[in-house]
């Protein structure tokens, strides 16, 4: 990848350089340095360690601003008064850019002037990509993504061994490149990878949906390393490749599947990235169900006994404000759903959103930051677990394995296609089969 | 009651015929379509798991304790988000999915039907490592769980 392989300190502070616009200027000139954003941070509160203080991972892009950008940051440059932003620098900022950031939002949403911290910290990825100063894994799970399509170098044979599995558990042919149909449905190679049952439950729900649907050979891939590692020119180049595919087949909606950021990649930041707009509608999976359920297109029967909770993905509720949708699926499913403290637009991160899960570098910090859900869990006594990210149900079941917490993770989309009416699937599938 | 099952050949009659198992007959049938994956298992830890699923003398105490660590291993297996995939890597990680499948205390296992989690997670690990060496062949594990299930009926 020739963007982190010609990487240098120079090419990194003009790429800072170019971050600055009038909002970032504004965002610098008000902060009053109050410190709210450090006790949202979970990096924050689980450590202790003030350096995890949100608006001080900017604290680089912040001096460029002043020493280009203020009269009295040029002349203190001009005097020698002024700290040049370093190579060294930049590398020590590493840990806090990526490691100890999941992008999640939750700064964002409490600092009193309204700054965007999080999306100042993904301005700050852009010059860290430019230094070479992003970590080895989301190099290469960048890499992978250009080159093969796939961040974790699914090819499409893998993914056709996969649904030729899928169709011979549910009966159902699951259709590829198919002209015309309304819905082209995204997988992350997550999904793909370790729960195949999504595609299963995908399969069976837009089946009793009576829905026309297609993956895409072209671009099955949801997920967009370019964000996570902060390069646009990589994320816009993913973004296109959806927006080809789904030009191609003439869908109506496309739909990101249970992944946060390929979420927010897709529907907020695509069209910019792109630079223009899409001719198809963005949708998570969860938006898509909960209106096939106020359609009355899908009946489910039975319901979860256990005693559960929901773990809000950050990207969903903070970014996209799809809090309701999930709870008014669970709605028909679970008598005993009960909600965590601070649930919905506030919700704590797992802490391993952003790139920190593709980030080995970062697995200490991750996993004491997931701290804050087990609390939250704990607090509960919840028997299981339901989320709508594969990425968010990987770290949830790494941190309740490594605390002896022996609760099982679900997808939602695969728990309403658990218990989606039995006879009206049969019968769809019959009529298939004739 | 299990001398009123007929043979199965394909999946329809398979889940219904694994609904009437007894919850000891399903551990040892799991265990069964575990073995057949075994050869893609390089952990101790699954090994032991399905030893003990075999024994029907084993207690509670000693499930609990091999599920509380084929679960680690299943959740160890799992390939990272991000990383490169190996294959071969993936399929140990069904064949431990099954095998923790085959050994959770009511309740633990996430999927509504826990022996339908072991069948599948089985013919994953075959998938997988028919992926491995890019064999777009048909997975062979369908047939091969019909026909071990059918053997255990004779038997019983």
């Amino acid at each position: 990848m020739s963007e982190t392989s010609q990487a240098t300190l120079e090419r990194g502070v003009q790429a800072l350089k170019e971050q600055i616009d009038s909002t970032t200027a504004a965002f610098f000139s008000s902060c009053t340095h109050c410190g709210m954003c450090a006790d949202a941070c979970l990096f924050h509160t689980e450590t202790g360690c003030p350096t995890y203080t949100p608006i001080h991972k900017v604290e680089p892009m912040r001096r460029i601003w002043e020493q280009e950008y203020t009269l009295v940051g040029r002349l203190k440059k001009l005097l020698g008064l002024s700290k040049k932003v370093t190579d060294k620098e930049l590398e020590k900022w590493q840990s806090l850019v990526y490691n100890s950031c999941t992008l999640c939002g939750r700064c964002s949403m409490v600092c009193p002037v309204g700054i965007d911290i999080t999306g100042l910290i993904r301005k700050m990825r852009e010059g860290m990509v430019a230094s070479g100063h992003a970590p080895e894994g989301l190099i290469g799970a960048s890499e992978r993504a250009v080159e093969i399509g796939s961040p974790m170098g699914v090819r499409l044979p893998a993914l056709q061994a996969q649904i030729k599995h899928a169709e011979q558990d549910t009966g159902l042919a699951i259709p590829v490149d198919e002209q015309g149909a309304e819905y082209m449905v995204l997988l992350s190679s997550m999904e793909i990878i370790n729960y195949p049952e999504y595609l299963q439950a995908i399969a069976k729900i837009f089946k009793q949906a009576d829905k026309r649907w297609t993956l895409c050979s072209e671009a099955f891939e949801a997920t967009n390393t370019g964000i996570q590692i902060g390069s646009s020119d990589i994320a816009a180049e993913l973004v296109e490749r959806v927006v080809a595919g789904a030009e191609k087949l003439g869908v109506k909606t496309v739909i990101s599947p249970e992944c946060g950021h390929a979420y927010t990649a897709l529907r907020w930041e695509g069209p910019n990235l792109v630079g223009r707009e899409f001719t198809f509608k963005v949708q998570h999976i969860l938006e898509v169900l909960d209106e096939f359920r106020g359609q009355g297109l899908i009946k489910t029967e039975g319901v979860e006994e256990a005693k559960l909770t929901f773990h809000d993905p950050c990207q969903l509720v903070r970014r996209g404000g799809v809090v309701e949708q999930p709870r008014n699926l669970l709605n028909m499913i679970a008598p005993n759903f009960v909600e965590m403290d601070d649930h919905g637009t506030m919700n704590w991160c797992c802490g391993a959103g952003g790139g920190v899960s593709a980030n080995e570098e970062a697995d200490k910090v991750r996993i004491k930051a997931f701290d804050r859900k087990k609390h939250q869990i704990k607090d509960l006594g919840v028997d299981t677990l339901v989320t709508a990210c594969a990425n968010c149900r990987i770290q949830l079941e790494d941190g309740l394995e490594i605390h002896d917490m022996d609760i099982p993770v679900q997808g939602l989309t695969e728990m309403i296609a658990d218990h989606l009416l039995v006879s009206n699937v049969s019968k769809n599938i019959e009529e298939q089969a004739s | 009651m299990i001398k009123e099952l007929t043979r199965v050949s394909n999946d329809t009659e398979f889940r219904e015929a694994l609904k009437k198992l007894t919850a000891e007959q399903i551990r040892e049938v799991g265990a069964l379509f575990v073995d057949n994956v075994m050869s893609l298992n390089n952990d101790k830890r699954v090994t032991r798991a399905v030893e003990t699923a075999h024994d029907s003398n084993a207690s509670e105490n000693e499930l609990t304790e091999v599920f509380k660590s084929v679960k680690k291993a299943m959740i160890e297996s799992r390939t990272r988000c991000g990383a490169d995939c190996d294959w071969d890597d993936q399929s140990v990680h069904f064949v431990a999915r099954a095998a923790t499948a085959v050994v959770a205390p009511e309740g633990q296992c996430k999927a509504k039907d826990p022996m339908w989690q072991v069948v599948q997670s089985c013919r994953m690990a075959r998938n997988c490592a028919l992926i491995a060496v890019d064999d777009d062949s048909e997975n062979p594990e369908a047939e091969s769980q019909y026909q071990i299930f059918n053997e255990f009926l004779e038997a019983t």
